[in-house]
């Protein structure tokens, strides 16, 4: 579909959640590619079983959810069939995810450079001092202070906590990092800020985004695809462009019209 | 011009945030805030968490005295020599609709007891059923159907027309609204929005709305405050703040607003001067505010002390 071979391929899946009247299927029949350094966005109402998708993808999904149908294939690999160990090894390396809230993905009891050493330590066996200068650099990198390392998670605000996650998620170089609602909390002025730097680090780093939102303004921004979700099905898929200029489905065309915007505002 | 509803003048509030340890820190969630909404007319407050909007709405419905100045509701000073009928009336006339429609109904009672209690309360002519079917129909929501059902047999948007039809029960002239639409889904933002409008244009019902959202401010407030630490940074009519925009803080704020025409195709330098320059802006704009400039008639726009107009 997008890049020859893409980089990590949803065949058909769908994921069902046992309720005490029977299964409910949230997700049903989903396919969905993402290339290389390709930013995909996937949008939708609450309850459309958008973030059962992310956790699905990173088999983070915990009964009672189950996946009942389906591939998903990241590098041409079955992800469903890895083994625990290969599972773990390749999470955080291969694929990476951010949470919408950060303070609720960090441990509040460890300061973050705990948080950096635990991860390095596991996958990379990495040393206190080698850990702390890769923690550093990482810093840098999303634009916050190495002295931040010691501050533990209640003494940053929302969106330094937020650029910890996307530092963290990055470290290891994954090739694809999941984003479910990463900037809702946010005001909309870090909300821009963090996304340009995204941006900007996939130009200098290299990867390719799942991002999950609700607000569809702010991903024909940001993705270069978007499909959108009703019902747990994908009703519509395409690229940015074409879908804010001319979505075909009456949901799209609905979700837009519902939306008050303001007309031509200044860069 | 007509007299305004509500005026604040002003109005300051300080907060001594005591923590377990440590010194007690003040934090000046309002610093010399004037604003005034009119009948029938809608202000919006804008700006991000922690600009202190939210409080603005909190000393309204009379949650805390402010630290010093003034709020004027009809003239009077909402803090200063009431009595006990006059104060029945102000709190009957001035409503709040919350955030979160799971928790501002009670879940263990239906919708009925929701409207009857301030409908007996704050009393009123007419039949009682006949009026509650009436406030229901106000909101859109079928009378029939809604009154014995429970919070949670309800969507968030039917829920939070409930809290309107509450306002409207006992005759409220300003509802305080403070992100009503914000835990809604999408697509029924909209309605929402749409109800309040209404309420606006044929009850004649004043609005103080609350928000981040500015584009939401835009579609429903005839002026906009733009607020950040505490200071109201530019205030007009929304068209002109909106569209265009004085105040630096102002310009930032609107141009984060999420644009489906403009990508964030930025480089690394682009992205780094955008995040500079919001940090300049923040710095400035958190200053002590010496005055405001009438740009145009009815738009105002803050200045600091050391750069003078």
């Amino acid at each position: 579909m997008s890049a020859p071979k893409p980089l990590l391929s949803v065949q058909n899946l769908c994921v069902d959640y046992l309720t005490p009247t029977g299964t409910f299927r949230a997700v049903r029949n989903v396919s969905l590619d993402i290339g290389s350094n390709e930013i995909v966005g996937l949008a939708g109402e609450s309850g459309c079983g958008k973030s059962t998708i992310a956790f699905s993808l990173m088999r983070l999904h915990r009964p009672p959810a189950f996946i009942s149908e389906g591939r998903i294939l990241f590098d041409g690999e079955d992800i469903l069939a890895f083994p625990r160990r290969r599972l773990e090894a390749w999470r955080w390396s291969g694929t990476s995810m951010v949470f919408q809230s950060a303070m609720n993905s960090l441990n509040p009891v460890l300061t973050v450079f705990e948080q950096f050493r635990d991860m390095l330590a596991r996958h990379e066996r990495m040393g206190r001092d080698a850990a702390r200068a890769k923690a550093a650099e990482m810093m840098a990198m999303v634009g916050l202070p190495a002295d931040r390392l010691d501050a533990f998670p209640h003494q940053l605000s929302g969106g330094m906590r937020q650029r910890v996650v996307l530092a963290m998620a990055l470290t290891l170089r994954p090739r694809l990092v999941i984003m479910d609602e990463p900037t809702t909390a946010l005001d909309v002025v870090v909300q821009r800020e963090i996304l340009q730097e995204i941006v900007a680090l996939r130009r200098t780093l290299g990867f390719s985004v799942l991002f999950i939102t609700h607000d569809l303004a702010l991903m024909a921004q940001f993705a270069d695809r978007i499909a959108i979700m009703l019902e747990g099905r994908i009703v519509e898929e395409g690229a940015a462009a074409a879908l804010v200029a001319a979505p075909r489905h009456d949901y799209t065309r609905k979700l837009w019209a519902a939306m008050p915007r303001i007309e031509g505002n200044a860069a | 011009m007509t007299a305004p509803l509500l005026s604040l003048e002003g109005v300051s509030k300080t907060f001594h945030v005591r923590p377990v340890l440590g010194a007690v820190r003040r934090v000046e969630a309002l610093r010399n805030v004037t604003l005034s909404v009119d009948p029938g007319r809608a202000l919006a407050l804008v700006g991000e968490s922690g600009s202190g909007k939210s409080t603005c709405g909190r000393a309204v419905i009379r949650h805390f005295e402010p630290s010093a100045g003034t709020i004027r509701f009809r003239g009077e000073d909402i803090f200063e020599g009431w009595t006990r009928q006059g104060d029945r009336a102000y709190l009957r006339a001035v409503q709040m609709v919350f955030q979160d429609p799971f928790a501002s109904l009670n879940p263990t009672h239906t919708i009925r007891h929701h409207l009857e209690r301030p409908l007996r309360l704050h009393g009123g002519p007419g039949d009682l059923e006949a009026r509650l079917r009436g406030i229901l129909s106000d909101v859109e929501l079928d009378p029939a159907t809604t009154l014995e059902k429970f919070p949670h047999q309800l969507s968030g948007g039917q829920r939070q027309r409930v809290s309107f039809a509450r306002a409207l029960a006992v005759g409220a002239e300003l509802i305080v609204a403070d992100e009503p639409t914000s835990m809604l889904d999408v697509s029924i933002r909209k309605s929402v929005l749409d109800l309040m409008r209404r309420l606006k244009e044929e009850r004649n019902i004043a609005f103080l709305y609350i928000t981040h959202d500015i584009a939401t401010a835009h579609y429903i407030a005839e002026e906009t405050a733009v607020m950040f630490a505490g200071q109201v940074m530019e205030r007009g009519p929304s068209d002109a703040v909106i569209s265009s925009p004085r105040h630096a803080y102002s310009k930032l704020l609107i141009s984060a607003v999420p644009d489906p025409a403009r990508r964030f195709d930025a480089g690394a330098d682009d992205a780094l001067a955008f995040t500079r320059q919001a940090e300049a802006v923040r710095a400035s704009a958190a200053r002590p505010v010496a005055g405001y400039r009438e740009v145009a008639p009815g738009h105002f726009v803050a200045y600091a002390e050391a750069e003078n107009a």
